[in-house]
């Protein structure tokens, strides 16, 4: 009769690691067979579309259009799969009665939500990564092309000097290719990271994905503006005890997506330190620490 | 069950909250430190729901701005297209407010007030549906417009006080459409100071001191130094500023030693202007 595996040899780092991973790996592809990556057709078409407008554009604006029509729809992909994907997870593993079987295994529940965490955020990463990949090129392109075009122009004019003319170009440069868009890139894979750590705590107490995805849209939406209205309501109630107190509650219970609203000002050139993208990593990580522990806190004895 | 789940979800926001009592002032720090980088948009009024519509507001809310002030761009180009300049006016109000470092939205803005919208309105033969409360004339309601165009560029440079372009075109607007060479003057001195203003700003802050009253001297003074540094080089002198400082020397009564030699057309232009006799069998007289 065969010894029972001592439990200490299952709790070994390398096989945690190495269950998460096969748990991670498996999301990724249940994922991808949900077709999420059509997205990127769609996102090609929509910068193939951004960079044929022309609006009374100067080239500057024209470079600009690309750059945040595409950030801006990475941002929006990267919001929307993070409530909707990862909302379908559990309630879909449930369905199709593979929860069963995982936990069954020698699998713990903290293996199973960090191995789903890690599918959807390496889905999301991946996908960032084809698209910040795809556009770049295309800026690329029509960057140089649109410098190409504004030198013959200037120094054709006869009436700028070579200063003059390396002026006009550099503003255009400057809405190019550069290192913000990676920036801006992960600004955005921030903000999807606590999405979806917060989704999943939702989810794990949470009675359908339906649920889920309107509560998580829900925070999403009040967590770009609670602070700043309720400074605002304090400011036209001053004195009012009652408001301050609900909005420090919602504060500390709320994330605050504001944080990771860069993406803009980034895009436009406005230089960040390493410091301050260093902060936001470890506020983003904070986040998702803390979700995922309470996450586990409602799952590890939740029954199905 | 049920009851053990609700006890538990109570005391995992209990959690959250907790947690959020070690978040929040880091997160406060953070925030601030991006809103003195400029790394934060201004948050947008409440007021804006009603200029741009509650979805397109709602959009801002999820960080992205920009996506939204190209809408307003297309709705611009749609109320362009309509010569409805109000409407016009309201999309580029939105697109400021969405991205005031977007120096040639402001551009653009104010090129559609003081140019399209007031020759537009001069000209039009339906003029009068848009007059001002009080009886006006053409010209009232195509300076109203040159007018709203300048304040546009004036609140441009208050959001971008560093952008030598937007001082460069303020100042252009202000000179060649607004008639007041004085603040022409001042905005292409900011236009020198600041990055990304032409090499003409030198000389056309010299041109528009010339025509602000009581600063003819200094002008004067400004126009001969650069004079002087392109002749020390051995180049030419551009002839705008020969004529602008020949003028000059008129009105000062400038002694005659002390002038400046009159300005000789350059040996490309002569030989130009010979061809063109030859051809056209016209005398050349130079």
């Amino acid at each position: 009769m065969s010894e029972p595996l001592a439990p200490i040899k299952t709790m070994s780092p390398g096989l945690i690691l190495g269950r998460v991973w096969t748990l991670a790996a498996s999301t990724f592809t249940q994922l991808v067979r949900m077709r999420s990556f059509y997205f990127i057709l769609l996102f090609a078409l929509l910068i193939a579309a951004a960079s044929n407008l022309n609006l009374l554009f100067s080239p500057e604006q024209k470079l600009r259009v690309i750059k945040n029509t595409s950030l801006g729809a990475m941002s929006m992909f990267a919001w929307l799969f993070a409530i909707v994907a990862t909302a379908m997870l559990i309630p879909r593993d449930l369905e199709d009665r593979t929860l069963y079987t995982i936990l069954a295994k020698p699998v713990s529940r903290f293996e199973y939500l960090l191995g789903k965490l890690c599918g959807v955020l390496l889905t999301i990463a991946l996908a960032l990564g084809a698209m910040l990949i795809l556009f770049s090129v295309v800026l690329w392109f029509r960057e140089a092309g649109i410098v190409a075009e504004q030198r013959q122009v200037l120094e054709s004019s006869g009436r700028f000097s070579e200063q003059d003319v390396a002026s006009e170009l550099a503003l255009i440069t400057r809405q190019g290719v550069g290192w913000n868009l990676l920036f801006a890139t992960w600004a955005i894979f921030l903000k999807s990271a606590v999405l979806v750590a917060m989704t999943i705590l939702i989810s794990t107490f949470a009675s359908s994905s339906l649920f889920t995805i309107i509560v998580g849209a829900t925070v999403f939406l009040i967590g770009h503006f609670h602070k700043l209205a309720f400074q605002s309501l304090s400011a036209e109630m001053e004195g009012n005890t009652l408001v301050a107190v609900l909005g420090k509650i919602i504060g500390l219970v709320i994330p605050d997506f504001r944080t990771f609203n860069v993406v803009d000002m980034v895009a436009a050139g406005v230089p960040i330190s390493a410091g301050v993208m260093t902060s936001m990593g470890v506020l983003a990580l904070f986040y998702v620490v803390t979700y995922s522990l309470i996450s586990l806190f409602l799952f590890f004895d939740k029954e199905f | 069950m049920r009851g053990k789940l609700w006890r538990k979800t109570g005391l995992a926001l209990l959690l959250v909250a907790l947690c959020g009592l070690l978040r929040v002032p880091f997160e406060d720090r953070l925030q601030t430190r991006l809103e003195a980088d400029q790394l934060l948009p201004t948050p947008l009024g409440v007021g804006m729901i009603d200029q741009m519509g509650q979805s397109a507001f709602l959009a801002t809310l999820g960080g992205t701005r920009a996506l939204v002030a190209i809408y307003m761009s297309l709705l611009a180009y749609d109320h362009w297209e309509q010569q409805d300049w109000g409407g016009v006016e309201n999309a580029f109000d939105v697109i400021y407010k969405l991205q005031p470092n977007d120096i040639q939205a402001w551009i653009l803005g104010a090129w559609h007030q003081h140019t399209n919208a007031s020759v537009n309105m001069e000209q039009r033969h339906d003029w009068r549906e848009w007059k001002l409360p009080h009886e006006a004339t053409r010209e009232e309601v195509r300076d109203r417009y040159i007018a709203k165009g300048i304040g546009i560029l004036g609140d441009a440079v208050r959001n971008n006080p560093e952008s030598g372009k937007l001082y460069q075109e303020y100042a252009w607007t202000l000179w060649k459409k607004g008639g007041d060479a004085c603040a022409a003057a001042e905005a292409y001195k900011h236009a020198i100071e600041h990055p990304g203003s032409l090499g003409f700003t030198v000389r056309f802050y010299g041109y528009t001191l010339a025509e602000c009253p009581g600063r003819e001297r200094e002008a004067y003074d400004y126009l001969l130094k650069l004079y002087r540094e392109v002749k020390e080089r051995g180049s030419r002198p551009v002839p705008s500023v020969v004529v602008a400082l020949k003028k000059l020397e008129n009105t000062l009564d400038v002694p005659f030693l002390l002038r400046i030699p009159e300005l000789e057309p350059d040996e490309a232009l002569k030989r130009s202007l010979e061809q063109d006799s030859v051809d056209s069998g016209l005398p050349w007289l130079p």
